[in-house]
């Protein structure tokens, strides 16, 4: 007993020694896991009354233990356990305890046999290492974050030394790197890209540290494969060093596509607007010029500056501001993008252009206007080119018609020739030939008559035919103011005997009093149509006549009508007004008043037709030049 | 003595005389001469005459330039009027002209021999009656 007594001693004397050395917990318990003795930091960690531990179970104080991965322990897996079924010794094992509802307290527990006599004891220290545990797994924590926040960029990033050894690597993609990061890391910028580019880096990463500010340039991949990717190497000072950047790597390569692409846009864009042929101005939605091209400068007279202060507005003509304006609203409600128009815009000078003006639309990628581009053209010259073809074609219109009616004419007169004049000249030719053949003195006396008529009849046509050739080479007759009523007035004396024989009613409107014509024409158009009036009358039909003068389509026209006998225009309408045509039977008539008429009308660029039914009358149309 | 009767439509008085001279001159043959001034008597004449067959011309002579009916006119309206006895004899126009329009325009008509130009020479036009009045007095056309 006396050696147990001592035994027992010695023991609280270690206790209360460790006690003092630390804040380490101990627990001595015997082969059934029950407390034999504890010191004053396990009664305290595990809450447990100085007076009624021992005894108590270390199995039900470990029950709800966890291993660092906070798996719920086994009993057999308690460190004190394994001690006491296998004699090992345990170090420094880490475990999460559930003490008393709190959260879990982290132990660091060492367990060691202690054969005391005969009897087997386990002796169980441990420290509260919660604190650390708790350090370590937040920290553990912010790794995953920083990992998760690396996932999700695609830049390299990489810690550098003011002197540019490459310190430290981050990236989601170990394939950017090129090379296995053991390759580079300690090395210097300069040793790994030999050459400008390498120095270039470490100026820069001097430079940002000595700024303070973070500083970057782009460049070519070195690597010859690569040549066709960019980058952007940003440094960036760490603000808790001053002796080390962040450079950053960022693969730039579509970027610079997509900015050569736009810098080439916008280049063409440029070059158009500068060069073009065209005025062009880049307008506000206010009207006021942004921009304009040297072709509108020149055009309109105004410099930039005065474009830049006047509203578009002030310089249009008046009576376009209408279109103009409306147009523009339409640009501005999104009603349409672009829209082309004829206008004037006011010359510095003060004279009219005639522009034809295409505006259109820049829009922000909200889809607002944000400015219009106008493009301007000046067609004063087009306009003018357009009058003067549209002035000649007119001219050979009427030189076409000239010439088709010459043409015509001229046909005729081959008609003419052919049956009028060869007519009785084969009549004279065939009467000589009978002459000169004849036996007897009354047939040669006889033939002679017909010779005599014969050629009385050929001088007839030959005069008729001159003076029809008068009429075509009378271009330089003179013009002079026609009265209808006057020249009506004298046609109707030389008719008289017949208007009184004929107990004829003559009715007149001269809805124009005066035309300017060849008044010899007139006068003998007016004594042909009524004469044929007066002539081709019904017998036992009081003959009425209507002349009118009057305009249609912008020409002076007259109009001759009567209730006679009329022409049946289905047979002779092709005919009407040709050389020696008659229609009628019975009446005193050569066929040439008609022909005589049209030719002096044709002549002077007017136009002649009929209107016509039998034994219902005619009506004649003059339509003048 | 043969007969020979001749028809001839001209507008031309002289012309008509002189014609009825020249083929009085023809030989052996006992000629008659039936002159229209135009278009529309003769045409009355051949209607009225239809089927008095021994009235009928043994040929026909027509001139083309007339007032009131001209001699393309005139064969139109032998072919409307269907006076088919016309076409079955020889028919001649006879014009001063020489326009090359007027002569081809005899082909439209198949039922027209020919085309005579005026002046008539008199030696030709009696070889041309001595031609045709040696034919059968009556030449039958096929029909067209």
């Amino acid at each position: 007993m006396h050696s147990a007594k001592l035994q027992n001693m010695w023991n609280d004397a270690l206790l209360n020694n460790m006690q003092r050395i630390g804040k380490e917990g101990v627990f001595i318990v015997d082969f059934e896991g029950n407390i034999v003795r504890a010191n004053k930091n396990a009664l305290v960690a595990f809450g447990l009354d100085e007076k009624i531990y021992q005894g108590r179970s270390c199995f039900e104080l470990f029950r709800l233990s966890y291993d660092e991965d906070s798996t719920p322990l086994d009993k057999k897996e308690l460190p004190f356990s394994v001690t006491l079924q296998y004699g090992k010794t345990i170090e420094n094992k880490l475990l999460g305890v559930a003490i008393e509802m709190k959260p879990l307290t982290w132990l660091s527990v060492s367990t060691q046999m202690m054969p005391i006599s005969d009897l087997k004891y386990v002796i169980i220290s441990f420290f509260d290492v919660t604190e650390i545990v708790t350090k370590s797994q937040k920290l553990e924590k912010r790794k995953n974050q920083l990992d998760a926040l690396l996932a999700s960029i695609d830049d390299m990033i990489f810690e550098v030394s003011a002197t540019g050894v490459i310190l430290n690597c981050w990236t989601n993609d170990k394939d950017q790197l090129f090379y296995e990061p053991s390759l580079f890391l300690g090395k210097n910028l300069e040793a790994l890209f030999p050459g400008e580019l390498g120095c270039s880096f470490v100026a820069l990463i001097k430079d940002s540290l000595s700024q303070n500010k973070s500083l970057s340039m782009d460049y070519q991949s070195p690597v010859q494969t690569n040549s066709g990717l960019w980058y952007r190497m940003q440094a960036r000072p760490i603000y808790s060093s001053k002796s080390k950047v962040a450079v950053i790597i960022t693969d730039i390569t579509n970027r610079m596509k997509i900015e050569e692409e736009v810098r080439i846009n916008e280049q063409k864009f440029n070059q158009a607007f500068l060069h073009s042929g065209l005025g062009m101005a880049l307008v506000d939605t206010e009207g006021h010029c942004i921009d304009v091209n040297k072709t509108l400068i020149k055009m309109l007279g105004y410099d930039l500056s005065e474009m830049a202060r006047m509203s578009c507005c002030e310089y249009t003509h008046p009576d376009d501001l209408l279109l103009v304006e409306e147009n523009i609203k339409k640009l501005k409600s999104l009603e349409s993008e672009s829209f082309t128009i004829k206008k004037r815009y006011i010359h510095k000078e003060g004279h009219y252009i005639w522009c034809l003006l295409t505006m259109s639309t820049v829009f922000n990628q909200q889809g607002s206007p944000v400015f219009f581009i106008a493009q301007v053209q000046d067609i004063t010259l087009y306009s003018k080119y357009v009058q003067t073809l549209q002035r000649n074609n007119r001219q050979l219109e009427i030189a076409t018609i000239d010439l088709e009616t010459k043409l015509r004419q001229l046909e005729e007169f081959n008609q003419i020739v052919a049956h009028n004049l060869r007519g009785p000249a084969g009549n004279i030719q065939m009467l000589v030939a009978e002459i000169e053949h004849a036996d007897n003195e009354a047939d040669r006396k006889e033939c002679l008559q017909l010779l005599q008529s014969s050629s009385d009849g050929l001088i007839a046509i030959m005069e008729e035919l001159i003076e029809i050739l008068e009429v075509r080479g009378s271009k330089s007759l003179p013009f002079e103011e026609c009265n209808f009523e006057r020249l009506y007035k004298k046609t109707i004396q030389q008719f008289s005997a017949e208007i009184y024989a004929k107990s004829a009613v003559i009715e007149t409107n001269f809805e124009i009093n005066a035309i300017s014509y060849s008044r010899i024409y007139l006068e003998s158009i007016l004594h042909n149509l009524i004469g044929n009036a007066l002539k081709y009358t019904i017998p036992g039909r009081k003959p009425h006549i209507y002349i009118r003068s009057y305009v249609e389509e912008g020409k002076s026209c007259l109009s001759v009508s009567d209730n006679g006998v009329g022409i049946d225009l289905e047979r002779h309408g092709t005919h009407i007004f040709k050389f020696r045509k008659t229609f009628h039977t019975g009446y005193d008539s050569k066929g040439i008043g008609l022909f005589m008429t049209r030719h002096q009308i044709e002549s002077l660029g007017g136009r002649m037709y009929v209107e016509s039914e039998p034994d219902k009358g005619s009506t004649f149309y003059i339509q003048f030049n | 003595m043969t007969n020979l009767r001749i028809a001839i439509i001209d507008d031309d008085s002289i012309f008509r005389f002189i014609f009825s001279k020249m083929v009085k001159k023809f030989p052996d043959v006992h000629t008659e001469v039936i002159g229209f001034e135009d278009g529309l008597q003769a045409l009355n004449y051949f209607q009225a005459n239809k089927e008095k067959s021994e009235t009928w011309p043994d040929m026909l002579f027509v001139d083309i330039n007339m007032p009131q009916m001209t001699g393309w006119e005139f064969m139109d309206e032998v072919c409307r009027l269907e006076l088919d006895y016309v076409k079955n004899i020889p028919v001649f126009i006879l014009s001063s002209s020489t326009s090359l329009a007027d002569i081809e325009k005899i082909n439209e008509y198949h039922f027209i021999d020919d085309y005579l130009v005026k002046p008539l020479k008199k030696t030709s036009f009696m070889e041309l009656l001595h031609q045709y009045h040696h034919k059968t007095a009556r030449v039958i056309k096929k029909p067209e």
